[in-house]
């Protein structure tokens, strides 16, 4: 009696999920079905975009290459700020 | 940097108004970088003047230069990056150099942007960010992949295109993807070697006025060093998506991540393509 007690804890264990699965017409292992996975993934997509505050890096007006700013800043007779790093800090990495 | 001082606006402001900016990322200025030789000798001079001055000089600094190109005062990023530091800097160098204030040298641009492609080539924009690693997650990561059309292609599922059809997508084309699905780290060695496991599988969901979309489902298991040269450490992350494609022209492609974990974070990243120039 026991041990049946113990099959049917499992099987329910094992089952229930499996039927609540088949009902909400989850086709794949991961638990967004067919019908809703476009909008799914825009919606994730477009919630992971940086915003404006991550991108103040694009607000400085850079200048491409050093000898370029060494042009511009003989011209306007401005100091030049030269940042150097490793990685690529316009992309994030770095 | 990008965090602390080139994000503040009192720094931005009087960059814009008073300087001409300029970044470098130093392996483009290494022997065998992309920069031209003529800028990678300018750095290399710019450096052993300073070092002539004795200023701080190295590889990760902050350097204020004369307008015509001569080292005056420099800082080390972890100094530069300290409040008001940088800010301090600049202002040491308008108090010398008396710039008069005006519009930016040139307008600001978006410094990430899609690299120029075939318009048959597909450009793909990810956005990787941890999340609960202090300072390295305040900014997203950013990678833009380009997929000629005999990699895209492989994408792809063989015919028939039929609602229910499954796929297993090429393994080397979803290599060139998944290996930049690592978050914001010291190292960036994106090298497809660092995977050990993948899979990304298609199903046809619809096949509607000569349009088809399918949904992905996937994984990417690797191994990434934080630092470059370091021990590396395991990192997974599951991944979904949506492939929507017609016979003729490239696919729109789009992923996520559903759980992704790097030395016990969670991280997120997304992927989607994007219009790009033409050359």
């Amino acid at each position: 009696m026991k041990r049946r007690m113990r099959l049917f804890a499992v099987l329910r264990t094992l089952w229930l999920p499996g039927i609540i699965y088949v009902a909400a017409g989850c086709a794949t292992l991961f638990g967004v079905s067919d019908s809703r996975i476009v909008p799914w993934v825009d919606k994730r997509v477009a919630e992971r975009q940086p915003p404006a505050s991550d991108k103040r890096f694009d607000e400085i007006a850079w200048v491409p290459g050093i000898r370029r700013a060494i042009q511009l800043g003989t011209e306007d007779d401005r100091p030049i700020f030269l940042y150097t790093g490793d990685g690529k800090i316009n992309t994030g990495r770095c | 940097m990008r965090a602390g001082p080139l994000s503040d606006s009192s720094v931005i402001d009087l960059l814009n108004s008073s300087f001409v900016c300029v970044y470098v990322n130093n392996e483009d200025y290494r022997e065998s970088g992309s920069a031209p030789a003529d800028e990678q000798k300018e750095l290399a001079r710019i450096r052993e003047e300073g070092l002539e001055k004795k200023l701080s000089v190295g590889t990760v600094h902050a350097y204020v230069l004369t307008p015509d190109g001569h080292p005056v005062d420099s800082l080390h990023v972890a100094e530069a990056a300290k409040p008001g530091k940088t800010l301090s800097m600049l202002e040491r160098a308008v108090e010398r150099f008396q710039p008069k204030p005006g519009a930016p040298v040139m307008p600001p641009t978006a410094q990430s942007s899609p690299p120029p492609a075939g318009a048959d080539s597909v450009v793909l924009h990810l956005v990787s960010r941890i999340w609960g690693r202090g300072s390295w997650g305040d900014i997203p990561a950013e990678n833009w992949i380009v997929l000629r059309p005999k990699q895209w292609s492989k994408l792809l599922p063989p015919p028939p295109v039929e609602p229910g059809h499954s796929w297993e997508l090429d393994r080397d084309v979803s290599a060139k993807i998944l290996t930049y699905f690592y978050p914001q780290t010291e190292n960036n060695n994106a090298d497809v070697a660092r995977i050990q496991n993948l899979s990304l599988t298609g199903k046809v969901l619809a096949v509607e006025n000569g349009s088809a979309t399918a949904r992905l489902d996937g994984f990417v298991e690797m191994q990434h060093a934080f630092y470059a040269g370091r021990d590396k450490q395991p990192l997974r992350a599951d991944v979904v998506g949506v492939l929507i494609w017609q016979p003729a022209g490239p696919p729109t492609l789009k992923l996520v991540t559903t759980t992704a974990e790097y030395l016990g974070h969670p991280f997120d990243v997304a992927v989607e393509s994007t219009s790009h120039p033409v050359p």
